[in-house]
């Protein structure tokens, strides 16, 4: 049976965020994780890659507390000396509701914290707050807008306005970008690299683009079924482990070149110790 | 005393205040008292038509209300043709396990939950029929009929305390779930996170619906049950603009159709009250869909 833990201000490995340790998860008699052993470094942007069916959205919910789970999953003390429970947020990747719903985004600022019912009205301390998280991430000209009507990009926008509200110290996003447009893309990672700015706030992101990935990741996690590869994205981002991971050979758009040359010196070889050459030939 | 006469002391400072009321039929006692039941049913269940909508559990309410016909059978089996008490809390009872079996499945199972309730709903009615023409000889067909076709015009003042006790929880569910369903609907893992036990709200729901509609069948009817908490609540989502407004306007729809329909039926003389009253409601949601497009919302 399974007897996992989740333990919020738990004493960890010094500049760890999160603490993953012999995670597994059976779901209908099949084996989503096995042993999945992974620490989350404090104050950055980590990003969870992997193919389809690897368990990355199941390791997120196991670390939510919603699933049944065997081995440990500490989210680390936030204080100055290592105590202090942290507050953990959630972006969920979209919504599920009917566009015609007439429900405006400051109500869905105000739903999730307010415990007077909104037929009674939003309390104002409440909208204020909703008004301010909205601002912080350029939507503040959406406030009384219908759910319904805003476009991918700008609805994963209050979603990250959302988590805001209450000042997390650790934000958990799945699959923040898919179903969002180029730009809206960019605008969105740079908002979520806005609030790691400070140092203190980690965010783990669950992503599909390697690309994004490569660009602004400072760690990775590399997860099928276990974890395959762990590390800064120039180790992680090897042909090999995206072979391992992905069973094609991948490019990604110069993780190394963008991270440690910038384009000035693009004929030198890539510190990262592999081949760019061999990348880009789909088998 | 009998529940009656105690519910005619409660009601009737509320019954005098009713008889001088601008409208017509008020001379007359049942009427009064109809009026007073379809006001008490019509707005219950609109709020939770806010939900019903939202899950989109239209057919599972419908479900739940023919269910009604068989918790009758089987309550007429049990406690006799007389037994007006017993029959109804047997109606609920009946109502309440068929909602949350159908929860249940519904979450277990994995067939769509319409399947689901297509296999549940056709089942529980079969089950009635067989019931009422096994018992046949005892009365039952007789008995049926309010509860298929409604008997606003026969409630007694115990009948009204009744619908006024029922309303009690919908109106404090509503308080404390209205934020809270609404993020279920939103999503649902981001409610578990926020700490909120859709499981158990999600059952809950379902048991508050089973119990109003089947609390409400004797007033509307078994057959036309549905359109009271669906029209309100699909013609409130077309004009709101915002989450609370949406309770508001399906309040103000169900009060309008229960008044509109209440008297209309009267001034008819022959038209049955319960479907009048689910016309009205009907004609709104129309008219809520013409200004809706009007607008361009």
């Amino acid at each position: 049976m399974p007897s996992g833990t989740i333990s919020h201000g738990a004493a960890c490995v010094l500049g760890h965020a999160i603490e993953i340790e012999g995670v597994s998860v059976r779901l209908d008699g099949v084996n989503i994780l096995e042993n999945v052993n992974a620490g989350v470094p404090m104050g950055k942007l980590s990003a969870l890659i992997g193919p389809n069916g690897a368990g990355k959205t199941t390791l997120l919910m196991t670390m939510l507390g919603l699933l049944p789970h065997q081995g440990a999953v500490r989210f680390c003390g936030c204080g100055p000396h290592g105590s202090g429970v942290p507050r953990v947020g959630y972006v969920p990747q979209r919504l599920d509701f009917d566009r015609a719903a007439p429900i405006s985004v400051l109500d869905f600022m105000c739903v999730a914290i307010q415990g007077r019912p909104l037929f009674l009205g939003r309390r104002r301390s409440l909208s204020r707050r909703g008004r301010e998280a909205l601002a912080r991430v350029g939507a503040e000209k959406l406030a009384e807008r219908p759910l319904g009507r805003l476009s991918g990009g700008e609805l994963q926008r209050v979603l990250l306005a959302q988590v805001l509200l209450e000042d997390p110290h650790v934000i958990l996003l799945d699959e923040p970008v898919s179903g969002v447009d180029a730009a809206g893309e960019q605008l969105f990672l740079d908002l979520v690299r806005e609030i790691t700015a400070p140092g203190e706030r980690t965010v783990l992101m669950v992503s599909h683009d390697i690309s994004v990935v490569a660009e602004r990741a400072e760690h990775v996690i590399a997860l099928n079924r276990s974890v395959v590869a762990q590390g800064p994205p120039r180790e992680v981002l090897s042909t090999e482990v995206l072979l391992e991971l992905f069973g094609v050979r991948v490019h990604h758009l110069g993780a190394c070149a963008d991270r440690d040359h910038g384009s000035a010196a693009p004929a030198k070889p890539c510190s990262c110790g592999h081949d760019h050459s061999a990348e880009g030939k789909q088998p | 005393m009998s529940f009656d006469s105690l519910a005619g002391q409660l009601l009737a400072p509320l019954d005098d205040l009713m008889a001088v009321l601008p409208l017509p039929g008020m001379e007359y006692g049942w009427h009064r008292n109809a009026l007073l039941a379809a006001l008490l049913v019509a707005p219950m269940c609109a709020t939770l038509g806010i939900q019903v909508v939202t899950f989109r559990m239209a057919f599972f309410s419908d479900a739940v209300a023919h269910s009604a016909y068989t918790g009758v059978a089987l309550g007429i089996l049990a406690f006799g043709t007389h037994a007006t008490v017993g029959v109804t809390l047997a109606m609920m009872a009946f109502g309440v396990l068929v909602g949350l079996g159908v929860a249940v499945l519904r979450e277990r199972s994995r067939q769509a939950p319409d399947a689901v309730i297509g296999v549940v709903f056709p089942a529980v009615v079969a089950l009635g029929l067989v019931v009422t023409a096994l018992a046949s000889d005892r009365g039952l067909t007789a008995t049926m009929g309010p509860f298929l076709f409604g008997d606003v015009l026969n409630m007694t003042a115990g009948d009204v305390l009744f619908l006024a006790l029922l309303a009690v929880p919908v109106f404090v569910f509503q308080a404390a779930g209205y934020n809270r369903l609404l993020l279920i609907g939103l999503n649902p893992v981001l409610a578990r996170t926020r700490g909120i036990r859709t499981g158990v709200w999600s059952a809950a729901f379902a048991a508050l619906v089973a119990l109003v509609v089947t609390g409400s069948v004797r007033t509307v009817g078994v057959l036309v049950v549905g359109g009271l908490l669906v029209a309100p609540a699909a013609a409130a989502r077309n004009v709101a603009r915002s989450a609370g407004g949406m309770f508001w306007w399906a309040l103000v729809f169900s009060t309008i159709s229960a008044v509109v329909g209440v008297e209309l039926a009267f001034v008819l003389k022959k038209a049955p009250t319960g479907p009048v009253v689910i016309l009205c409601a009907t004609v709104i949601y129309g008219l809520s869909e013409a200004w809706r497009s009007a607008h361009k919302r």
